[in-house]
């Protein structure tokens, strides 16, 4: 019997996808858990992983094709004699009817028009007619400051190999694009008395009976419970309205190999202390082994970043995509000052409010 | 080729060498370190390098290490990680 593998949803706004590279091919045997493909929208890139094992019976979509979410882009089977299901089915004629050329895709985006804005002069929506709608409505491009890709730039004069980019790579490119380019950021930074949270973790511990040092997760708790409190502080701005955001997602910087994952605890605030420790612990050795799903890195709202492990004594962390606060934890000196920043959205937060909240984080007081 | 875990000494050793190696990564000398210790206690790994061990007994000795089971009385030691994968093994 063959299973359908769908196209992701990978942002609330982008009902289509396009697809950057397809990894196997029809005969290849794969595991639940191997990636398939990868596929991007103009806010994010995802890799789209088998969610059974089988054999590869058919790859539908071809590389830099714009796909709905939802629609099928690989059949796997037991064997490789299991029939192929009728890969024309209506909703498949459907979004090969609508997905857009290249060329089209890159002018919708261009104008911040989707898909269904604009009717096809023929089976496939081309260049030509968003050309034609564009000028017929008016439009101009939306500002240059809403696209986080990086400008096509001209080769350096010294010779040298272009390189593509990986997932990874790309996650961090716009992220920092993001962060220059539509965050106003600021930073403030307090030094804090380090001895009182080490007791603090070194305590519950004790109590607690685990194997691994709670500092960091007691430390990201607390800011979870915070901004709970303070539902600004998970908040972003969505033209000039502020868009509050109805849960408390913690993402936790992880670095794991070469690789900066923002593993992210989704509804942090409604966990109890040790749930939210025992979740977080999970989603570390989950990024250290490489085998972190897409949802548990996607949807933070707010974040916390420690660099205390290479004795970092400062650091200003880079804003995740649409987060106003993210929060930098460092080393103590020799003199047992440690030093809590934030760096902050300064179009959604204050640099008081932000203060706060890091002043509050300062003291371990409420910790259970 | 994968450490039996029926003979607790053979067991003991790769796990020796493994917070040895990790330990030296972070500039901390701990070939002295006796079985019995509390690893943590000795300071010789942090938070991810504990981490990183749990993850290399999962795959050294192919068995999944329980949330729940991450305390200082189950793999505290040497010598608890030792007696912890042999009633692992004798579970399954």
């Amino acid at each position: 019997m063959a299973i359908p593998l769908h196209t992701p949803r990978v942002n609330n706004n982008d009902d289509t996808v396009r697809v950057l590279r397809v990894l196997v091919q029809r005969g290849d045997a794969v595991r639940a858990g191997d990636i398939i493909a990868e596929v991007e929208t103009e806010k994010a890139s995802v890799t789209v992983q088998a969610e059974h094992s089988g054999v590869v019976l058919a790859v539908l979509p071809q590389v830099q094709d714009v796909i709905a979410v939802g629609s099928v882009i690989v059949w796997l089977g037991v064997t490789i004699e299991d029939p192929v299901p009728d890969v024309a089915a209506p909703d498949d004629r459907l979004v090969g009817t609508m997905a857009p050329t290249v060329k089209a895709a890159q002018l919708l985006e261009r104008y911040g028009l989707s898909v269904v804005d604009v009717p096809a002069s023929a089976g496939r929506l081309s260049a030509s007619d968003v050309e034609a709608y564009v000028d017929g409505q008016g439009l101009v491009p939306i500002a240059a400051a809403s696209s986080w890709v990086a400008p096509e730039g001209a080769p350096p004069m010294t010779p040298g190999t272009r390189q593509a980019l990986t997932p990874d790579e790309r996650g961090m490119l716009r992220t920092v694009l993001w962060h220059r380019q539509e965050a106003v950021p600021a930073y403030v930074e307090l030094q804090y008395e380090a001895a009182n949270w080490d007791r603090a973790a070194a305590d519950y511990q004790r109590r607690q009976g685990l194997l691994i040092n709670p500092l960091l997760a007691l430390m990201a708790y607390r800011l979870t419970r915070i901004a709970a409190a303070n539902p600004r502080l998970t908040s972003t701005l969505i033209g000039e309205e502020r868009w509050v955001y109805g849960a408390v997602n913690l993402g936790f910087a992880v670095q794991s190999d070469t690789t900066l994952y923002l593993a992210v605890v989704a509804d942090a605030a409604a966990l109890t202390c040790a749930q939210f420790i025992a979740r977080l612990t999970t989603l570390q050795r989950q990024a250290l082994a490489h085998q972190l799903r897409r949802c548990d890195t996607t949807g933070a709202t707010i974040a916390f970043s420690s660099m205390a492990r290479w004795q970092v004594t400062r650091h200003i962390p880079v804003l995740p995509p649409q987060t106003a606060l993210i929060v930098a934890h460092a080393a103590p000196t020799a003199d047992g000052r440690g030093t809590l920043g934030a760096t902050y959205d300064h179009r959604v937060l204050t640099g008081s409010e932000a203060l706060a909240a890091i002043t509050a984080l300062s003291r371990p007081e409420d910790q259970p | 080729m994968t450490p039996g875990v029926s003979d607790l000494t053979e067991v003991k050793r790769p796990i020796r060498e493994k917070v040895i190696a990790l330990a030296a990564r972070q500039n901390v000398d701990v070939r002295a370190l006796h079985d019995s210790d509390v690893i943590l206690e000795s300071g010789a790994l942090d938070s991810v390098a504990l981490l990183e061990l749990i993850m290399w007994i999962e795959l050294t000795f192919d068995v999944t290490i329980r949330q729940t089971d991450l305390t200082v009385e189950k793999l505290g030691s040497i010598d608890a990680i030792a007696v912890y994968l042999l009633s692992r093994t004798a579970d399954s």
